[in-house]
């Protein structure tokens, strides 16, 4: 029996890279890797904790992308946002493959591993896509701009850099409160964090912030034609879990 | 009237418009201003009638000179009037902006005293917002009909795009049921900007500095159903206007029953929702997929099936030139294939360059093959499951659940 050697890392994308490529280096016949959160000790085979080493990370970040593709490793990335349980493995295929094949190893559609690594990528950024037009921020009394989401997959880090060059010039939160963590903007240092923040934080909003809330409701409710009344397609556009985190309530 | 009246009044009578992309601008933000474009455009919210919210979608004003008997804000209408103060409009965007309610701002216009007057106003407004706020979100413009090309011209340097509506399809249409408007008044203002957006790629082509002028294109609204021109015309009057005037969109509208006038149609107690739904589809093959409006639609069967979309009904018209080998087809031809789009050809031909395809392959990258099947073979095989016969394949492709929806994948 071929006995799974399982690598362990601390969750961030780095880390994955360097348990995937420290798994290449030895050979094991069958590997796993695994994020610490979740990984359950099994009763056979042995264990690598992989401690993360940022230059190592760097390095082999690099070397994605001069013997594969800018590009793929960018759908790596994004692929590995998505949280899918047991994504690693075939992130950890694609790698491999993709290190034999260079960049011509995005084009192999009819290979499972590339299929459902693009799929999941594909995902990833349609969320994405979807958040940046659904997201909405409330004025706070102590005027930063706070908004929530619960999002599928791991898409904060995708929000902001798009949040900051559009509104550089107020203070935002976007708080992931599946995950507890949200991505904090200043305008005076020009920069966002991103940090812990609890689930159950709730601002105080300001008075004008009410009254905006008002008018978006009514020109929610104004701008529909009776007459082409379409629930159905409301719904398959914005799906009815994105709802309660809305200002305005469709009906 | 306050503001929460104004912009009850004035997004009501604003939304007959069907415009709702925010696509096309590249817009960049600046250090102190607010906003930018986003080349894909962005949905922010769906109403109630599943149409896409992207633009704070208002008009300036509904008071009107004319008295068009398709348009709710005609002057004989009897409903409430007002206006609003450019600073109105541009405090409204920011906020709005602001909380990521919208990608920008779509104005337009009832002729309020005279064409020159009303272009006034909605330039006053985008400039103040531009120049004054620094906003570098989208804003999709009208060019009032009859206005001085000055106005509307500096208007193109601020806005992403700007639209004319035509409305009616026909000379005759427009005589009857707006006397007051002209379709050379109509067509001048689309000719110019069309013009002028061939002539400012040009200049930047030269000068990077050029100015951008209208840089997400022009675009136009046909009302479908409230006069008699057949689907072949209005196709044809889209296509000339794509060819002649470089329009970047023409948007088709169901004819909604808000006129009391003779010549309207008295049969419609419901938009003609289906059959506006054929002609974006027809639209979408004249623009992407390379048809003339002659292949699809001719003298002897000028309106659409209903039952069934254009592309599978000019494949079953054209039994001679399928099926198709996936593997050797050309893009061109791939393209032609009933459920086969753009995503699901560039795919094919991409993969069949490192192995040979089946149908199996197909499906696995994500070709959807319930239409495709029954006009394709793979590695010689046709898997359609009844014989290559038009009769039997048009009872199948069939769509007898009337399904519609808004096409909106490039919008």
């Amino acid at each position: 029996m071929v006995q799974i050697h399982t690598y362990i890392y601390d969750g961030s994308f780095g880390g994955f890279l360097q348990a995937a490529w420290q798994a290449k280096e030895e050979q094991m016949e069958s590997v796993n890797i695994v994020n610490q959160e979740i990984y359950r000790p099994l009763l056979f085979g042995g264990i690598t904790k992989v401690n993360t080493n940022p230059q190592l990370v760097e390095d082999i970040s690099q070397i994605v992308k001069d013997n594969i593709s800018i590009s793929v490793s960018k759908i790596l990335y994004k692929a590995f946002l998505s949280e899918q349980p047991g994504i690693e493995l075939f992130l950890y295929n694609y790698l491999s493959k993709g290190l034999v094949k260079g960049a011509k190893i995005e084009e192999n559609l009819a290979d499972d591993d590339i299929r459902i690594v693009h799929a999941a990528a594909h995902k990833v950024m349609k969320e994405n896509h979807r958040v940046k037009g659904l997201l909405r921020f409330q004025e706070t009394k102590s005027k930063f701009y706070y908004s929530r989401l619960e999002p599928d997959h791991r898409i904060l880090v995708l929000l902001a850099p798009h949040f900051k060059r559009r509104l550089s010039q107020q203070n935002w939160i976007i708080h992931d409160k599946k995950r507890a963590e949200a991505v904090v903007y200043s305008r005076e240092q020009k920069k966002w964090i991103l940090t812990t923040l609890e689930a159950d934080f709730e601002p105080t909003l300001s008075d004008r912030e009410l009254k905006m809330q008002k008018l978006w409701k009514t020109f929610f409710k104004n701008i529909s034609i009776a007459e082409r009344r379409n629930k159905k397609l409301q719904k398959q556009y914005m799906p009815t879990r994105y709802w309660k985190n809305l200002i305005e309530t469709p009906q | 009237m306050n503001i929460h009246k104004k912009l009850a009044i004035l997004s009501d009578a604003a939304k007959y418009d069907v415009s709702c992309s925010s696509s096309g601008s590249s817009r960049k933000a600046t250090a102190d201003g607010i906003g930018n474009g986003a080349v894909s455009g962005i949905c922010h919210s769906w109403a109630d009638d599943g149409r896409c919210i992207s633009l704070l979608k208002i008009l300036f004003t509904n008071t009107c000179i004319y008295d068009c008997q398709y348009c709710i804000n005609r002057v004989s209408n009897d409903l409430a009037r007002t206006a609003f103060k450019p600073k109105e409009i541009v405090d409204l965007t920011i906020d709005f902006y602001r909380r990521n309610y919208i990608e920008g701002l779509f104005l337009s216009s009832a002729i309020h005293k005279n064409p020159d007057y009303t272009m006034e106003n909605l330039l006053q407004t985008v400039k103040l917002l531009r120049e004054k706020e620094k906003f570098n979100g989208y804003i999709h413009l009208k060019a009032i009909p009859g206005a001085d090309y000055k106005l509307i011209r500096e208007a193109g340097h601020y806005a992403d795009r700007m639209s004319v509506n035509i409305e009616l399809p026909s000379n005759k249409s427009l005589q009857k049921l707006a006397p007051q408007k002209k379709k050379d008044a109509i067509l001048a203002p689309m000719q110019n900007i069309g013009n002028g957006i061939i002539q400012n790629h040009a200049d930047r082509k030269k000068y990077k500095k050029a100015p951008k002028f209208v840089p997400a294109g022009h675009s136009t609204q046909l009302i479908v159903g409230a006069s008699p021109e057949p689907d072949l015309q209005i196709l044809h009057l889209a296509e000339s206007l794509y060819d002649r005037f470089n329009l970047k969109r023409v948007y088709y509208s169901a004819y909604m029953p808000v006129g009391n006038h003779g010549g309207l149609p008295t049969e419609i107690t419901k938009p003609p929702l289906l059959r506006e739904h054929r002609l974006y589809q027809a639209d979408w093959l004249l623009r992407f997929y390379g048809f003339k409006a002659d292949e699809l639609l001719s003298a002897t069967k000028s309106n659409f099936d209903l039952t069934m979309d254009p592309k599978a009904d000019w494949a079953v018209q054209n039994m001679n030139l399928f099926p198709l080998e996936v593997n050797k087809a050309d893009f061109r031809m791939l393209l032609r294939v009933p459920g086969i789009g753009h995503k699901s050809a560039r795919r094919i031909v991409i993969a069949r360059k490192q192995s040979k395809l089946s149908h199996l392959d197909l499906k696995k990258f994500g070709v959807v093959l319930k239409r495709a099947n029954y006009f394709i073979t793979c590695q010689g095989k046709y898997q359609a499951g009844i014989p290559y016969q038009e009769n039997l394949i048009r009872e199948k492709l069939k769509q007898t659940d009337h399904a519609y929806y808004q096409m909106k994948l490039f919008s």
